[in-house]
């Protein structure tokens, strides 16, 4: 079942940012050309230029803003209007287990997040290619150059350590979402006024992990010292190693946060859950 | 051999001061066609949401066709809330596509015909309807599936005497007659005649459960009059 609800949670992720994506990638190329053949030319000047080549720059970063904070009402509102709202009497009385909704949810939110990121790397690129192909061709290959020339090559283990920071992107963002759900199944246990019970939870959920941070940190000191000696060392190796152990330190945290938090969800979805 | 669909025993739930359910035991059999009757207030939406997992009871317990509301028991209900549930960014064929994909025993060919008559298109926004013609979508997908359990929550409440005409032949013509169709109303002249059982809650007990026949045999009035009788008292 977990396969049939995210193709639905999908294809309303696509019909509410697909136009969007594509209109921020369009408004790249079209910056690309007017910042090129308008700002910097003297064939246009005063009002005609700032329609010309402001109003789209203008334009690009409002529907960036715009994007950046429907991506967040996104994840909210498909957990809260979704499951908790309206919604919730279809979906909780589809034949799935209360854990494939959330991981449902979750996926989807990921995705996201994820292609946002991609299409944010994609317009930069076709804003580059149309203002200076060239230049931005020609920039690629200096660096390619350089790195050549000083015979830089990425030290024994490196790969690990990308590998743990692609993973830690990861699982810093699924426990960030899943503290929103947890937040709003935390405030669904309120008798009234759910939305704000959501939003007090998560204040509490932060003052609570800032507590078990600081208490935790301390207990960990002759480690944490450990890591501070690598990451000061002038080799590459022991930085690395240092590089390691703090990412598997915070890998760890945000692992363990994200099973309590989508624990704690499914708990209070499968045994407290109250459509008013 | 008559079989156990539903089985409540014991069932309470309270909403802090106030008792929804106060102790109901209770036992529905597959083909019948059963009312859940009682004023506004008496705590039949509060059963059916318990019976579709919705809502935990604060004690007792739900057996439906033997196994606690989960993903087994909501694969044989098909439920009719008391409002509408459509996602807003959704068409028509978004929801039949929906409900084909999650209910083995839902039926596209009976949908698409519902939907014909209901002058319906697959490419139509749900959001763009009319509030009744949502209504109405909403059962006629409930209506398309062969399941062993309906729960139908005031299907008839709130809507004009031809509405409530096309619900009670839509769900008459089209329910699957080995399963058992539970309906809440507090409207029962406009349901009575299709009853094989009612089922009377008052104030969140089950003070009556009795065949129809039974009931106007022992008491020599109709059910609607029964019902008059005991809830005169009752705000409707």
């Amino acid at each position: 079942m977990l396969g049939k609800l995210i193709k639905y949670d999908f294809r309303c992720l696509i019909r509410k940012f697909g136009p969007m994506w594509l209109g921020l990638a369009a408004l790249a190329l079209l910056n690309g050309f007017t910042v090129g053949h308008v700002l910097e030319s003297d064939k246009f000047n005063g009002v005609l230029a700032f329609i010309l080549g402001g109003v789209p720059i203008m334009l690009m970063v409002t529907m960036w803003i715009a994007l950046l904070v429907m991506m967040v009402v996104f994840v909210c509102e498909r957990f809260y209007k979704g499951l908790l709202g309206d919604e919730g009497y279809l979906m909780f009385t589809l034949p799935a287990a209360t854990w494939e909704h959330i991981a449902s949810k979750l996926i989807v939110a990921l995705v996201l997040e994820l292609i946002t990121m991609l299409v944010g790397a994609l317009s930069g690129i076709l804003f580059s290619l149309v203002y200076d192909a060239k230049g931005f061709m020609g920039a690629i290959e200096e660096i390619r150059r350089s790195l050549q020339e000083i015979g830089f090559r990425l030290p024994a283990g490196s790969g690990w350590f990308i590998f743990g920071l692609v993973l830690l992107c990861i699982f810093s963002t699924v426990s960030s979402d899943l503290q929103i759900y947890q937040s709003i199944a935390l405030g669904h246990l309120a008798r009234k006024n759910r939305a704000a019970a959501a939003v007090l939870a998560y204040i509490a959920i932060n003052v609570v992990m800032t507590i078990l941070i600081s208490v935790l940190v301390p207990m960990g000191r002759g480690f944490m010292n450990s890591i501070f000696l690598l990451l000061n060392d002038n080799s590459a190796e022991a930085f690395l190693q240092g590089g390691n152990r703090m990412l598997g330190l915070m890998l760890g945290w945000c692992v363990v946060k994200s099973i309590l938090f989508f624990f704690g969800t499914n708990t209070i979805l499968s045994r407290r859950l109250n459509l008013e | 051999m008559a079989t156990e669909l539903v089985k409540c025993t014991g069932l309470y739930r309270d909403f802090g001061d106030v008792t929804a359910l106060d102790g109901v035991d209770l036992t529905l059999e597959g083909g019948k066609i059963v009312g859940l009757l009682g004023p506004n207030g008496s705590g039949k939406t509060t059963l059916i949401k318990i019976l579709n997992g919705l809502l935990q009871p604060t004690a007792g317990q739900v057996l439906i066709n033997g196994c606690a509301p989960g993903p087994e028991s909501k694969s044989i209900i098909s439920y009719l809330p008391d409002r509408g549930y459509f996602p807003g960014w959704m068409c028509v064929g978004d929801m039949i596509d929906m409900f084909r994909d999650f209910y083995a025993d839902f039926d596209r060919n009976k949908a698409t015909e519902m939907c014909r008559v209901l002058g319906l298109e697959d490419g139509q926004k749900i959001k763009t309807l009319s509030k009744g013609t949502r209504e109405k979508m909403q059962l006629m997908l409930v209506m398309s599936r062969q399941a062993k359990l309906y729960l139908l929550d005031e299907p008839i409440a709130g809507v004009d005497p031809a509405a409530r005409e096309f619900i009670m032949k839509t769900i008459l013509t089209n329910y699957n007659e080995e399963g058992t169709v539970l309906i809440s109303t507090h409207l029962l002249l406009d349901v009575e005649q299709v009853l094989d059982e009612a089922i009377f809650l008052q104030r969140g007990k089950v003070v009556l459960h009795e065949g129809v026949d039974s009931i106007r045999e022992r008491t020599g009035q109709s059910v609607d009059a029964l019902f008059r009788e005991m809830f005169r008292s009752e705000q409707w």
